[in-house]
């Protein structure tokens, strides 16, 4: 247990919750991402496939992706409200700044998980209601619970949690989850930890203060660095994978290999540089702020290539590629 | 439980009732707007739906039960060997 326990929430001052409290308590951020990973498995699904879901209930199974995000944010954030306290990045959520009770945040994630898997299964099938049900008890009990106090490999396992959403977007409209699905699956897994561990490299001291073990703060900055490094060269040629199975076309491969060849390019600055050391030097620090802010923008643009060459025909096939 | 054991009621000032009010309108409409996903998949489930076949709207217990009828029981008259008192 954390010094943090004492931080007692009912002593705290309460102020009338907004609309915005409320969408705050579902993480909008990483809900755009995850319903637009969903959305891109399940475009690409349509098209790979040649099996086609009702428009009105893929809007649905897309809503529902939507719910279960914001279920488990939710609920991440109703078990993090200590620790959330105590970190000046995340002190100013719905729960540390007194505006929603974190009873009411449990309440909210609860009944929109259960909400999130209902649709799911009515607008689309067993299997995606299932993996939607898998994929929030795996962000709201296992990471959040089991995995992020008590090792450093908390995100790395944990990411498993955000790469769900294109095999669900998949599933919903095939009522399968065929390989070309967990290729996407695994490369938001392996994005995940040098995205992370960017950002922690940055305020490894807040986690350090919530008694939080990530990398940087039970091995070092150097390991670290190390670590991101590892993973974003595994990550660029797996990126490059789905144009080689042909769920890629030449729009994606384009994109995914320079993209790629950048990313790799950043995180080799960063692993030269002294980021998250104690006196770092101001332009490490920048480095790695600006390789969490490409990480972003590569996961987006390697989707964004899916949705454009399935869901705009602009798909070109590669010669030589099935 | 006597009058003087009874919980006070909770007094809002006019900020947090209005702020009551506007929770209260966001749960109503998003229920209503549960509601109406889940007749929404359900028309388009049902407008899909082969009605004519076995599998249609109605579960049944047997589908062959068509092909095959259920066997005659036992008329009054042949009554079981040993019953007859």
């Amino acid at each position: 247990m954390s010094s943090t326990d004492a931080f007692d929430f009912n002593q705290m001052e309460t102020r009338p919750a907004t609309a915005g409290d409320y969408v705050q308590l579902m993480k909008p951020r990483i809900m755009m991402l995850v319903v637009f990973t969903a959305l891109a498995g399940l475009v690409a699904a349509q098209s790979v496939s040649d099996v086609a879901i009702n428009p009105v209930m893929a809007a649905i199974a897309t809503l529902a992706v939507a719910l279960g995000s914001g279920a488990a944010g939710a609920i991440n954030m109703w078990y993090d409200a200590d620790i959330d306290a105590v970190m000046k990045r995340t002190s100013t959520r719905p729960i540390p700044s007194g505006a929603v009770p974190r009873d009411e945040a449990l309440a909210m994630g609860l009944i929109m998980s259960g909400v999130s898997v209902l649709l799911m299964w009515l607008a689309s099938n067993a299997l995606a209601a299932g993996l939607l049900a898998l994929s929030i008890a795996y962000y709201g009990w296992f990471y959040t619970m089991l995995l992020k106090r008590r090792t450093p490999q908390n995100i790395v396992v944990g990411g498993a949690a955000g790469a769900f959403p294109p095999v669900i977007g998949w599933a919903a409209v095939t009522g399968s989850a065929p390989l070309d699905a967990w290729l996407l699956f695994a490369i938001i897994f392996f994005w995940t930890p040098p995205h992370f561990w960017a950002l922690s490299l940055l305020a490894h001291k807040e986690y350090a203060k919530a008694k939080v073990p990530m990398l940087p703060v039970t091995h070092g900055a150097a390991a670290t660095r190390n670590q991101i490094f590892a993973y974003t060269i595994f990550l660029a040629p797996l990126g490059v994978l789905p144009a080689l199975t042909g769920l890629g076309g030449l729009v994606y491969a384009i994109v995914s290999a320079a993209l790629g060849a950048a990313f790799l390019m950043l995180a080799w600055r960063v692993w030269k540089s002294d980021a998250g050391d104690a006196g770092a030097e101001p332009e490490s620090l920048k480095r790695a702020k600006v390789m969490f802010g490409f990480s972003i923008f590569y996961l987006f643009a390697l989707f964004a290539a899916l949705i454009v060459e399935h869901g705009f025909g602009a798909y070109l096939a590669i010669p030589g590629v099935a | 439980m006597t009058e003087d054991e009874r919980p006070t009621p909770v007094k809002l000032d006019a900020q947090a009732r209005k702020a009551q009010k506007r929770r209260n309108l966001w749960l109503a409409l998003a229920l209503f707007a549960f509601v109406f996903l889940v007749g929404i998949t359900t028309a388009i489930r049902l407008g899909d739906a082969d009605l004519g076949s076995d599998g249609g709207l109605y579960w049944r217990n047997d589908p062959q039960s068509d092909s095959q009828p259920m066997p005659e029981l036992p008329s009054d008259q042949e009554s079981p060997e040993g019953e007859a008192s």
